[in-house]
């Protein structure tokens, strides 16, 4: 088994170590495709995405800081390359990608989670079910919040890493983030409600 | 070792721009309550008020603190939980805060959640709760029931190397026949080179059509995919600053907004916005189909183009009382089209309009129209679907189509589209919310 770092691989494959990328790869193939999943809803698409990044991941190889992480640099890549997909395939409205996410009165809706009732994702309920239910409620995210929330989730990535990332202001971020995850427990909470 | 001395990730780096102050007077109650070891009885008189209204802030923060926490975490702490504080107050006062936010308690957790790197275990017992609270919610998103296979893993790394592969074919081809041409070995004659030129001449000749709507078409997909990029621009700048489209000055009516170069006139400033502020760029601004604004320079603090012919769109006149912003519900209203001829006729000085000129960015074929709703659409008049001219004001296109009514026979026997009517000033502004006006 390959027991050189993703950084160390990355190195070898720009002295000319073809085989290299190969196993990056497969090490990431997993994580990857379910954050990509995630992100775009679709596994053909997530599929597209995941070959794109890592076709980038080739192009871009030489201009790679060996001194930094190799996953949050792929991580990065693949969802500004699922951005770029799914505006260009974007059937929905522009805004409902972008949009930030509201109240039908226009009031601040504070979400206290301890107050959040049903069951969270992560108990016992029928796979399949969970699984689409949080898909639906990851989708019905904007965009943007959504890839920070993947992003941070996934990549347990710190605010100055995602906002490095991103190239966004840390205190975007952070905004974003809190936000993301407010309306994520608040669209949970309705999924399971309607089916009550 | 305290972890207060490691480098904070949730802290701003040194040198950036935090992204919101204290005021100055906070800043300096903030400063006596810590003289006064936070005791807010201690503090001077005139910082009295405040220093109650910070540690009233501050309140939470003590519920979540380990009892073994020093001085030097708690004053950590409070930094980050003042800086949080007062980010979200600037936020609030922009008006760009998102309608769903946690509670502060689980701000706190959160926050902490995520400088543990969605570990809870470090977390202190009082916010525990909370943070597992979270992480319950967001286990949620690990478990995809993405079937994955060997079989599946097998082909999808198969077709990531062979796209990797023909990547690299592509690549060494195009050196090799960069190294190939120029030492072919065999010297051409003057007449293969003639004949060579005289194909040619004759293959240019029966091409020229094709080509020349093959660049024009080719000029006007590269211009909507640029204008698509500023659409994704204006998108991010409304999720930022509460839906509102950009702006640069307050655009009060009376202002001429032809004046590019005066940002606190012109409407073109509100438009740069976009790359003042970092959403979008100079060359995303420049159509492909104007000249003027190809490869310009301008310092990255600038606010505005410098003369109108450097201007390559035209944006919606935001000199109305009302705006449109981006959560309007109307469905696809426009935003943005390419440069209108109209207004650069009338800042030349001609007081003419032509009736349904195009943008001259395509040389008087037709122009993109951004909406709201991110579609860039080519149209080959300057009228909307309602009819409504994106170059004019109603109460212009009402004069027109009165003078047209009036003059028509006369007009249709001339065969002439010159219409007499009110110029442009450079005052005008939107008759109401619903009215296209575009303009630089």
């Amino acid at each position: 088994m390959e027991q050189r770092t993703d950084e160390q691989l990355l190195e070898a494959y720009r002295g000319g170590e073809a085989s290299t990328l190969e196993v990056l790869v497969r090490r990431h193939h997993d994580d990857l495709l379910r954050f990509l999943y995630r992100l775009t809803g679709s596994r053909t698409l997530a599929e597209d995405v995941f070959q794109e990044a890592f076709l980038q991941v080739h192009l871009s190889a030489s201009t790679f800081d060996t001194s930094r992480r190799f996953k949050p640099w792929l991580f990065t890549i693949a969802a500004n390359k699922a951005r770029d997909m799914l505006r260009k395939n974007a059937r929905r409205r522009a805004l409902d990608l972008d949009a930030p996410v509201r109240g039908s009165e226009g009031e601040v809706t504070f979400v206290d989670l301890m107050a959040i009732e049903g069951p969270s994702p992560s108990q016992a309920m029928d796979v399949t079910e969970r699984d689409a239910k949080v898909q639906q409620v990851v989708s019905e995210l904007p965009l943007l919040m959504r890839e920070i929330l993947l992003l941070a989730y996934f990549q347990k990535m710190s605010y100055a890493q995602v906002a490095e990332a991103l190239d966004i202001p840390l205190g975007t971020v952070k905004s974003r983030l809190h936000s993301a995850v407010a309306a994520f427990a608040k669209k949970w909470e309705a999924a399971n409600e309607v089916d009550v | 070792m305290s972890r207060v001395s490691e480098p904070d990730p949730n802290q701003p780096d040194e040198g950036s721009e935090p992204s919101a102050h204290l005021c100055p007077k906070s800043d300096a109650a903030m400063q006596a309550l810590v003289d006064a070891r936070f005791d807010p009885a201690a503090v001077p008189p005139e910082h009295k008020a405040r220093c109650m209204h910070i540690d009233a802030l501050l309140g939470p923060l003590n519920e979540c603190l380990h009892p073994k926490e020093s001085a030097e975490t708690l004053w950590a702490k409070t930094i980050i939980r003042l800086r949080g504080q007062a980010a979200n107050q600037a936020a609030n006062q922009r008006g760009d805060v998102p309608l769903a936010q946690l509670c502060p308690d689980d701000d706190g957790a959160l926050e902490l959640l995520v400088s543990e790197h969605f570990e809870t275990r470090h977390i202190t017992q009082a916010m525990r709760p909370r943070a597992e609270r979270i992480s319950a919610l967001l286990k949620g998103l690990d478990q995809p029931s993405v079937p994955i296979t060997d079989a599946g893993r097998d082909e999808l790394v198969s077709r990531v190397l062979t796209a990797v592969q023909a990547q690299r074919t592509l690549a060494s081809s195009r050196v090799h026949i960069h190294e190939a041409s120029p030492r072919g070995g065999r010297h051409l004659r003057f007449i293969d080179l003639s004949s060579i030129a005289a194909l040619f001449v004759v293959g240019a000749a029966l091409l020229w059509p094709t080509v020349s709507a093959m660049r024009q078409r080719a000029m006007q997909v590269a211009g909507a995919s640029r204008m698509g990029s500023v659409g994704s621009a204006v998108g991010q700048y409304a999720l930022d600053h509460n839906a509102a489209l950009p702006m640069a000055s307050a655009s009060l009516a009376g202002r001429t907004w032809w004046n590019v170069g005066k940002p606190e006139e012109s409407n073109s400033a509100n438009l740069f916005t976009l790359r003042r502020t970092g959403y979008a760029s100079l060359e995303q601004l420049a159509s492909p189909g104007n000249a003027k604004a190809q490869g310009l320079a301008l310092p990255p603090d600038a606010w505005d183009w410098p003369d109108l012919e450097c201007v390559s769109y035209s944006y919606q006149n935001q000199f109305a009382t009302q705006r449109r912003c981006m959560n309007d519900r109307a469905v696809g209203f426009i935003i943005l089209a390419d440069k209108s001829p109209v207004a650069l006729r009338a800042w030349r000085g001609e007081l003419v309009v032509y009736a349904d000129e195009n943008s001259p960015n395509f040389a008087g074929r037709g122009q993109n129209v951004l909406h709201s709703d991110g579609q860039v659409v080519w149209l080959q008049t300057p009228s909307t679907a309602s009819g409504d001219d994106l170059w004019l004001p109603a109460s212009i296109e009402r004069g027109i189509k009165a003078a047209q009514r009036k003059g028509q026979g006369q007009s249709q026997a001339q065969g002439n589209h010159e219409m007499p009517c009110q110029a442009l000033r450079g005052v005008e502004q939107p008759e109401t919310i619903n009215d296209t006006f575009l303009c630089p």
